[in-house]
């Protein structure tokens, strides 16, 4: 099959697209880098699909020398093209010849996607595309990636040879680009618009720092004000329809047995209890759903929300002086915040950044120090029980706990800081029904990915604890967590499964009856000891064995060190 | 305002245009790849406190850049 590359500068559209080319769910942002690694998908040109094309999904350059790993991944996909797809910013038409030029000397069939073509517009800018097409030797067809506009067009395009241009240098480059720019472009004065002020403002230190409190305060009590809504008038009412059924498998079973211990769990005064049962088909099934979920579904849409906005690359402005300290840029704020959703994702868009140290250091403190939305949600429900305050303690002690190991990962692993260089885009209004098929995305992959991991997490818990193997364990492990941590040994269940999911390993705490400082405690040891399994392959294979055994190290040290601190404190 | 001065000399709301690009080769191709050239009309729009990155406009774009880069590019009056 002939492959078709999307090729062009970060935040460009690609990524929309190639939705739109292939039918493939992908995440679309409105931040430079949202692709860091190459998405593939296949085009068919006629309904039955003899006639198709691998398209590939290019993580953006500003130029063919590479800078970051997202880019060298780029550059390495062009040896494999037939076809380039040249995504170009109309707005940022000269920019983006650049890399138009560069592409052509690769003497590989291409044609330009003169994208964004709707926001030229309220930006004053004029091109005669017809004109820029004559000038190049290529087609041009503009396009609105998100809206689909000049898709159809552009497909049916698609060009066969190669124009030979001769290579340039750097300076010839810029020269031909003035040249085209000039008889191609008018720019008229425009008017700032409101979103416009509102980005300046909003990287402004004097406002923008008010702005993004109130913005980060606004989206934490929206999320917790919208996940305890559908736990309470949606999830919960679900879960009393469901339980006569619970009931009656439970009466058929004879409330005991090994089956019954594995289905349904431990009875609780002859009840079933879907938090402390720890059944597959109770506790398995309610915490994913009844639990996080309902914490999940307002979480993504936010997140979704600041990403499909332009606000992430401001608060990287913003933030980039406090990075420096931990031996990161601003841009690193990208890893750490999509870290709170799932820190696989997270790991991943460690990439953005250009130097392996950065890369190790962003990693590990994301590992130890972000929770992902379902372990939150579930800090939720074991410490939230205590009220805010508890709350506050855990979330601000693994804040303080990123800032110092950041400060020491910094000095101890020596090295050059790049500094951060960064586009920002505009503010864009989310293209609404692309911002909901991503937060559907991504509820879905926790619904398919999340659930059964869950559910896999409570049959080994029940599994180990019929063979005494957690009651082995807990007594070789009882030193460390009952004279460290001043944790009960029964807690050590739960920092096994800790390895697998964090959200049950949580959700296994609630039985034991906790007071509020050893419910802390338990919650910050969990976030930091170790990432669940799907992060740590996740890890092992961006950062190699060697570092990955020293990120280990440092989580298991960090989390004994945090712990046995707070156990003195609270 | 007369002469050349540093990026990283201006102050929020001055203009200046780009007069030269200092450091190595690499740092140089990438400053222009992102549209930053001689003869560009760049306009400060804020500074990070704390030699924090300064925030420019050029072209209509926002670009971010480090106070160590900023020092790299040497502008003269428009």
């Amino acid at each position: 099959m002939k492959k078709i590359l999307l090729m062009g500068n970060p935040n460009v559209g690609k990524s929309a697209i190639f939705a739109r080319l292939t039918g493939t769910k992908v995440m679309v942002s409105n931040y430079p880098g949202t692709t860091v690694e190459f998405k593939k998908g296949v085009m068919c040109l006629d309904g039955d699909c003899t006639t198709a094309f691998e398209v590939i999904d290019v993580p953006g350059v500003y130029s063919l020398e590479p800078i970051s790993k997202a880019e060298e991944v780029a550059v390495d996909m062009l040896a494999e093209g037939d076809v380039i797809i040249n995504v170009v910013d109309a707005t940022n038409l000269e920019r983006n010849l650049y890399l138009t030029l560069q592409l052509m000397e690769r003497e590989i069939p291409m044609i330009i996607a003169l994208n964004l073509w709707d926001e030229t517009k309220h930006k004053g800018v004029e091109i005669d595309h017809e004109k820029l097409a004559e000038l190049l030797g290529i087609k041009v067809v503009p396009t609105v990636g998100v809206s689909g506009e000049g898709i159809k067009e552009l497909v049916s395009s698609l060009p066969d040879t190669a124009v030979k241009i001769k290579p340039l240098t750097d300076e010839e480059r810029w020269v031909k680009i003035g040249k085209i720019i000039r008889e191609t472009q008018k720019v008229t004065h425009h008017h700032h618009t409101f979103l416009e002020r509102l980005g300046d403002l909003s990287v402004n230190p004097l406002t923008g720092i008010p702005f993004a409190a109130i913005v980060l305060a606004f989206t934490f009590g929206m999320i917790r004000l919208i996940g305890e809504g559908l736990i309470t008038y949606a999830f919960d009412p679900l879960f009393e329809l469901y339980t006569p059924f619970v009931y009656l498998i439970s009466q058929y079973l004879g409330q005991g047995g090994f089956l019954h211990d594995i289905l349904i769990g431990t009875l609780i005064d002859g009840r079933i209890n879907y938090v402390e049962s720890m059944g597959l088909i109770t506790t398995g099934l309610y915490v994913p759903i009844a639990m996080v979920l309902p914490y999940i579904i307002p979480f993504y849409f936010f997140l979704s929300l600041l990403e499909d906005s332009g606000y992430l690359p401001r608060l990287a402005v913003l933030i980039d002086n406090v990075m420096h300290k931990m031996g990161l840029h601003g841009l690193a704020i990208v890893p750490l915040f999509l870290g709170l959703g799932c820190n696989v994702p997270g790991a991943l868009a460690t990439r953005v950044l250009e130097t392996k140290r950065q890369r190790f250091i962003a990693t590990t403190l994301m590992a130890i120090c972000v929770p992902c939305a379902a372990q939150s949600a579930m800090i939720f429900g074991l410490v939230g029980r205590y009220g805010i305050t508890g709350i506050g303690i855990v979330f601000l002690t693994l804040l303080v706990t990123m800032f110092i190991l950041g400060f020491l990962l910094k000095t101890i692993f020596p090295g050059v800081s790049p500094e951060i260089f960064l586009e920002i885009p505009p503010y864009r209004i989310p293209y609404w029904s692309g911002l909901f098929k991503k937060v559907w995305m991504r509820i879905r992959a926790f619904i398919i990915e999340a659930v059964p991991m869950v559910l896999f997490g409570v049959l080994i818990v029940n599994i180990l604890y019929i063979l005494g193997i957690i009651v082995f364990i807990g007594n070789l492990m009882s030193p460390i967590v009952t004279g460290i941590l001043g944790l009960p040994e029964a807690a050590i269940g739960a920092l096994i499964i800790g390895f697998l999911r964090k959200d049950v390993a949580v959700g296994m705490l609630l039985p034991l009856n906790l007071t509020m400082s050893e419910s802390i405690i338990a919650s910050v040891v969990l976030a930091m000891y170790f990432p669940c399994i799907a992060t740590f392959i996740i890890m092992l294979k961006e950062l190699g064995p060697l570092d990955m055994l020293k990120s280990t190290l440092i989580m298991i040290f960090s989390a004994l060190f945090v712990g046995g601190l707070l156990n003195l404190l609270l | 305002m007369t002469g050349e001065r540093l990026l990283t000399e201006f102050n929020p709301g001055e203009v200046g245009r780009v007069k030269k690009i200092t450091g190595g080769h690499g740092i140089q191709h990438n400053i222009r790849s992102m549209g930053i050239r001689e003869g560009k009309i760049l306009r400060v729009m804020t500074r990070q406190p704390l030699r924090g990155p300064i925030v420019i406009e050029v072209d209509g774009m926002r670009i971010a850049i480090g106070r160590g880069m900023a020092k790299k590019i040497i502008l003269g009056d428009v």
